[in-house]
Parts: structure tokens; C-alpha cells; sequence
């Protein structure tokens, strides 16, 4: 299956649950949804997500010098913010939720036929 | 943003011409909403190459900036992945610029030329040294009794004045292929300046075996 896809549909979900977890940069935020197993998740999706959810008011955002190098852009979740995810949380959950029980209620009528091993 | 003494590295380089395309890719929109979108990649993309990345593994900028753009949310430019619309001889010459940079990059990704040209890149200040040293030559040629021999030339004047202006050449000179002063080495920069380094670049790579072969 095309996880990309199902990615789009959830990655500002994903993005604010790690931001409301702790506030991050966006090569952090990244690093972490990345750690958490959406591996495929692409970098500039990433960064456009945090832009679009910052400019939503789901974010804030604060420049913090580094002595390295170039400054890094820290997000962080709003009331705003905590809301929605709260919200997109109770529905994916559902969703999830119902889509699972479909697919497990298949699996004991017929047996599974693997397909293509992705 | 202060300003460093710090000599950017290869890999910062790189970062700084990756987000410059981005930019200019975003060229359409207004400053504010386009450095909304750009502010900030460049710290994560200099970590990202500190993680052992690397902004080749990236992609074409462009498209970069699409999906940047797209996940922002911020509609999409008229034209196609196909490239902005150029109009007028400026634009004729970025693009051509550009096109020539993309190739240029193109090849020295390709082994074994991969290898060499990361080796010359980390040469590069030996080459911003050399060339104002070809530059002070050069002047000496003019202006000074030109002696093939003399390491540091005198200009006419002395040996000291000869090692101030050289000293100062390679200040300049460094300073330039830093992108720090006029005309600016950034692929961002106006299309006359960087024809003018390119140029200048030319010249230089030309005269200077010329110079060495004392």
C-alpha cells in the first residue's frame, strides 16, 4: 500500500501530537516522527506542515540562536492547538478503530492471502 | 545574526545554495510569506548533514520548494514543475546559469568524479589565496618592474607595500568566495554580478598557470 497517502491524511496529527509532547525545530520534529516508525515521511512535507500549522494558530514559534551554526526555528503547541489535537486524536482513533475491527472480522470469515509482502 | 569569523565548510555551503534555489523557486510570493515558508531550513538542513545527511539525498530544490509549498498550504505557481516563467535577458542568463550549475553538479555526483570534486571543494580557499595573488601579479605587470621571480611583487614601490596589497587582495578575495562582499557568490545574487564572478573566475583560472609558469 501507498503509505504516503495515508500519511498526508495524518501528519498534522502526527506533527502536533510530537510538538505537544515537546517543543521542536523542525529537523527535531522530523528526527522524531521518524523514530516513531513514519519513516517515510518527507522532509519538506514535514517543515510545510509546521508552516501551515503555525499560520493556522495551531503553533507557536520562537527563534533560537545556535553558536554553530544557523538559528533554529522552535515550535510550539498553542490552546489552539491542543484542542484540534484532542479532536483529531478522538477521530482517528474511531476511525482507526473501525477500520481495524473490519479488517480482523475479514480475516476470521476468509483466510488471509498474502499479497504483495509491503 | 552575528557574524562569525568561522570559515563556512563545504557542507554549509551547500546548504546555503540548496536554500537559495528553494527561495528563488519561491521567487513568486511576497518576501514575508516566502521567508514564513524558508525561515528556519536552513538550521534544520545544517543539521541534518551534521546527522550524516546530506542535502543531495534531497532532491531537485525545486521540487523541494513544491512540496514545501504544498504542505504549507500556500496555493501553487501558475506554471508547471516545469520551471518559473523567464523574461528578459537577466532571466535568460539565470536560467542559463542555472542550467549550466545543475549540470555542473550533475556530473560531480557521478564516481569516481564524485571523490575529486569534494577533494577540490575543500581546496577551495587555497584558490581564493591564488587568485589574488594572480591579481596583485597582474597588477605588477602594470604597474611595477615585473620580475618573474618575486613571490610577493614590490608594485614599484617596495617589498612591504607589495606584501600589504597582497595581503589585502586575499582579504578580498576571500571575503567574496565567502559571500560576504560584493558581488556575492550566492546563486540567489543578481545574474550581472554572478556573470561578473564567473568572469573574473575565468580570467583568473586562465592567468594564473600563465603566472606560475615563472
Amino acid at each position: 500500500m501507498d503509505t504516503t497517502q495515508l500519511l498526508k491524511g495524518v501528519l498534522d496529527l502526527a506533527v502536533l501530537a510530537v510538538v505537544a509532547d515537546e517543543d521542536g525545530y523542525g529537523y527535531d520534529v522530523l528526527r522524531r516522527l521518524r523514530a516513531a516508525g513514519l519513516d517515510q515521511v518527507g522532509d519538506a512535507s514535514v517543515y510545510g506542515t509546521l508552516r501551515r500549522l503555525y499560520a493556522a494558530g495551531a503553533l507557536t514559534s520562537y527563534v533560537v540562536p545556535s553558536d554553530a551554526g544557523p538559528h533554529r526555528k522552535y515550535y510550539g503547541i498553542t490552546p489552539a492547538g491542543r484542542g484540534a489535537l484532542t479532536e483529531q486524536r478522538r477521530d482517528w482513533l474511531e476511525f482507526s478503530g473501525a477500520v481495524t475491527a473490519l479488517l480482523q472480522e475479514q480475516s476470521t470469515r476468509q483466510p488471509v492471502t498474502e499479497g504483495d509482502p509491503r | 545574526m552575528n557574524d562569525t569569523v568561522k570559515l563556512p565548510t563545504a557542507s554549509e555551503a551547500e546548504v546555503a545554495d540548496f536554500v537559495a534555489r528553494v527561495r528563488e523557486r519561491l521567487s513568486d510570493l511576497p518576501e514575508d510569506e516566502r521567508e514564513e515558508l524558508v525561515g528556519g531550513l536552513e538550521g534544520d538542513l545544517v543539521e541534518l548533514q551534521a546527522d550524516g545527511g546530506s542535502v543531495r539525498e534531497l532532491g531537485d530544490p525545486r521540487a523541494y520548494a513544491d512540496e514545501l509549498r504544498a504542505a504549507a498550504g500556500v496555493a501553487a505557481r501558475g506554471t508547471g514543475p516545469a520551471g518559473p516563467p523567464r523574461r528578459g535577458a537577466a532571466d535568460v542568463v539565470a536560467a542559463v546559469l542555472d542550467r549550466a550549475h545543475r549540470g555542473w553538479d550533475e556530473l560531480m555526483a557521478v564516481p569516481p568524479l564524485d571523490a575529486a570534486w569534494a577533494f577540490l571543494v575543500t581546496l577551495r580557499p587555497v584558490w581564493w589565496c591564488l587568485r589574488a595573488w594572480a591579481a596583485v601579479q597582474l597588477l605588477d605587470v602594470y604597474v611595477g618592474n615585473h620580475t618573474r621571480s618575486a613571490l610577493v611583487p614590490d608594485l614599484g614601490h617596495s617589498p612591504a607595500f607589495g606584501l600589504v596589497v597582497t595581503l589585502a587582495a586575499v582579504l578580498v578575495s576571500v571575503q567574496i568566495g565567502r559571500g560576504r562582499w560584493w558581488p556575492g557568490n550566492r546563486l540567489s545574487a543578481r545574474p550581472g554580478r554572478r556573470l561578473l564572478l564567473l568572469g573574473l573566475n575565468v580570467f583568473a583560472l586562465l592567468v594564473t598557470p600563465w603566472l606560475l609558469a615563472a
